[in-house]
């Protein structure tokens, strides 16, 4: 047995706590440390979905796709992912589908054709995994046995969730930390990207919200100290306001929308508990689902952000927003993507890691109404088993109507997508194209025409897919307005990569 | 609740400021002419910034007193000479002691940290020790002191 883990059991907690600080390390995961790796590895024979969770080893070299139809002549560009790509080494697999080692990955539209690259962003966790040949710093969801102490958030940055461009500036997010600087051409890995000093090393969240006139706004979440972090940040890149908050009970955060006054943070009731963690839970286990909380919506003015105005909403759990508008009476309207609980955010997705598929959460995609003047909060559900909701950069924080998600028909027995759908958040008509039960649907992004009338929705949308049977990559180009025609032009990429997260087209 | 500018609860990566380096050097004055057996510490201290302010310690003389501004044993301050930096702390009574470094790089007088605690500026400890997203811990940085002393501190 163990030596590490018959020690603890000898001398209870207070030994182990005593353990740690004597060992130099933090205590391990109980006997599960490579209980995910064989799981997978028993289980992926018989899981032919398993491939978009096998991960990489290694960059992916450059290789061309092979296009079918005509890529429409104003789209030109870049469609950048990121996404956990490294979800094992040594003989540790993480356990959360978000642990893993972020990897830019890159399709380039030309003139010639479409390329397709991806290279790992060599932070320094990944730096210290790739010399140990092993994980030795911990993750979201994973300590691993013999992890080194580290001294900040970047120590353990994996840089993994989505990309932006700002003031010419290319940063793969994450929201634990900083931004992480690469060259749009190489990828190659940059500096961590620090907005203003006092703020070095500040958690900067993946879901950044770019306003018409160009303001970057964003937070992160400091947990353990329970507070939120705001960021005001012009077109050219400067920081013109940063705030932080003490927020109690503070929870898991991902996303959040902005008005043209307003911002609006909705938390759902899975609590950080710094007990938990200090006893060597991960920090994803380190949160408490609370639903007597209900889900708090704050909403700050963004003249005065720091004073909120709280109001509620049933309990329920969110990772994405689609988009957020006010009227002239105050009234704010936004859509989320909810579930009732985090069960499949957290087991279920740890389920996915080992292998085994055991159902979907039963999404819905929320319109809320936040009356800034009453305080009242209300919600309708529409039935669609969705994620990854997108709008067009034009109608951010503006009055909208089109959101464009993944969405789930009948992908049996298997996670994840199979169809892209148009969603008229006013009049709740949809337009969608099913891939297939065997097409796994990746994140899509709407484009506008630049030779287009700029009305809503005038352009393409853009994305990627693993499709199973074919082993290979799918990059499909729709007429936004008529998704159901099917793509316009399709090209395959004979490599499949691991299933990714956001990405952003970049027009040349 | 907006936070204000400088917190004001005593935080686990508090260091001895200028005002608890009068306190310590007073304090240590008294302690030097009350015990007979007094050594002197020397602290080189590695991997400072060149040209900038200078490295501040702080040493502490037991667990509870470990990391407290006011409860410091001794202070002691070395502007920097390259990338290095020596401090001196004298006539001190034979013990366990554990000592934190920074270097104040922008020359206020304090040890700078971003609004969720982090350093914005190069610190160490003795023995090199390192805590978990934190100080270490008291008994980790611990050295015993019985005659004239020389430590090295590497600070990150």
């Amino acid at each position: 047995m163990d030596r590490r883990l018959l020690l603890r059991s000898l001398l209870g907690t207070a030994g182990s706590l005593a353990l740690r600080a004597r060992a130099g390390e933090l205590p391990a995961d109980p006997a599960t440390s490579d209980a995910t790796l064989a799981a997978f590895e028993a289980h992926r024979a018989g899981a032919p979905w398993t491939l978009g969770y096998e991960g990489l080893q290694a960059d992916a070299a450059p290789m061309p796709l092979k296009l079918r139809g005509r890529m429409p002549l104003g789209l030109r560009g870049a469609l950048y992912r990121n996404g956990a790509a490294r979800h094992q080494l040594g003989d540790m697999r993480y356990h959360h589908w978000f642990d893993g080692d972020g990897m830019v990955q890159k399709y380039t539209v030309t003139d010639r054709g479409i390329e397709h690259r991806g290279r790992f962003l060599r932070t320094e966790k990944f730096l210290a995994d790739s010399a140990a040949g092993r994980p030795v710093r911990i993750a979201f969801g994973t300590n691993p046995p013999g992890a080194e102490r580290v001294g900040s958030p970047d120590s353990i940055n994996v840089a993994n969730t989505s990309v932006i461009r700002h003031a010419g500036e290319f940063l793969a997010l994450w929201e634990g930390g900083s931004a992480t600087g690469f060259d749009p051409e190489t990828l190659a890995t940059g500096e961590l990207k620090t907005w203003s000093p006092d703020y070095q090393g500040m958690p900067f969240s993946a879901h950044p919200k770019v306003e018409p006139d160009g303001t970057l706004w964003n937070f992160g979440v400091s947990s353990a100290r329970g507070l939120l972090s705001i960021y005001r940040i012009s077109a050219k890149g400067e920081a013109l306001q940063t705030v932080t908050l003490k927020i109690p009970q503070m929870t898991m955060l991902h996303d959040f929308v902005v008005t043209e006054k307003h911002l609006v943070f909705l938390l759902p009731p899975l609590v950080f508990d710094a007990d938990r963690l200090h006893a060597g839970q991960t920090f994803l286990d380190s949160h408490v689902w609370k639903p007597e909380l209900g889900m708090r919506a704050l909403v700050l003015h963004k003249d005065r952000l720091e004073a909120p105005q709280w109001m509620e909403l049933p309990a329920g759990f969110l990772f994405h927003c689609g988009n957020a508008w006010e009227d002239r009476n105050g009234v704010i309207r936004m859509d989320f993507i909810r579930s009732d609980d985090a069960y499949h955010a957290t087991s279920g997705i740890k389920s996915l890691m080992q292998g085994r598929y055991e159902g979907e959460a039963v999404p819905a995609v929320a319109l809320v109404q936040l009356d800034t003047r009453t305080g009242r909060a209300r919600q309708t559900l529409l039935p669609h088993k969705a994620e990854f909701p997108r709008v067009g950069p034009r109608v951010v924080g503006r009055r909208y109507s089109q959101v464009f998600m993944a969405e789930r028909i009948d992908a049996r027995d298997r996670p994840g997508y199979d169809a892209v759908t148009r969603l008229n958040v006013v009049t709740g008509k949809s337009d969608r194209f099913r891939y297939g039960a065997n097409v796994m649907v990746e994140e899509h992004v709407f484009v506008p025409n630049p030779a287009g009338s700029g009305k809503e929705g005038d352009g393409w949308l853009v994305g990627t897919a693993l499709d199973l049977n074919r082993k290979a990559m799918l990059f499909s180009v729709f007429d936004a307005q008529r998704l159901s025609a099917g793509p316009l032009a399709q090209a395959e990429m004979a490599r499949p990569m691991p299933l990714g997260l956001h990405a952003i087209f970049v027009p040349t | 609740m907006k936070l204000p500018s400088r917190s004001k609860t005593a935080t686990r990566w508090t260091i001895a400021g200028l005002a608890a380096l009068k306190v310590a050097v007073v304090a240590g004055l008294w302690i030097a002419s009350n015990h007979s057996h007094a050594a002197d510490l020397t602290v080189e201290v590695l991997n400072v910034k060149a040209g900038k302010g200078p490295v501040m310690g702080a040493l502490f003389n037991g667990p509870n007193a470990w990391l407290k501004v006011d409860q410091a044993a001794k202070g002691a301050m070395s502007p920097v000479d390259g990338e290095r930096a020596i401090l001196v702390l004298r006539n001190l009574p034979a013990g366990t002691y554990a000592m934190s470094l920074f270097q104040d790089e922008n020359g206020n007088g304090k040890f700078d940290r971003n609004p969720a605690g982090t350093p914005l500026e190069r610190f160490g400890f003795s023995r090199d020790a390192k805590g978990n997203m934190g100080p270490p811990a008291f008994g980790d940085a611990v050295f015993d002191l019985q005659g004239d002393t020389t430590i090295t501190v590497k600070l990150n």
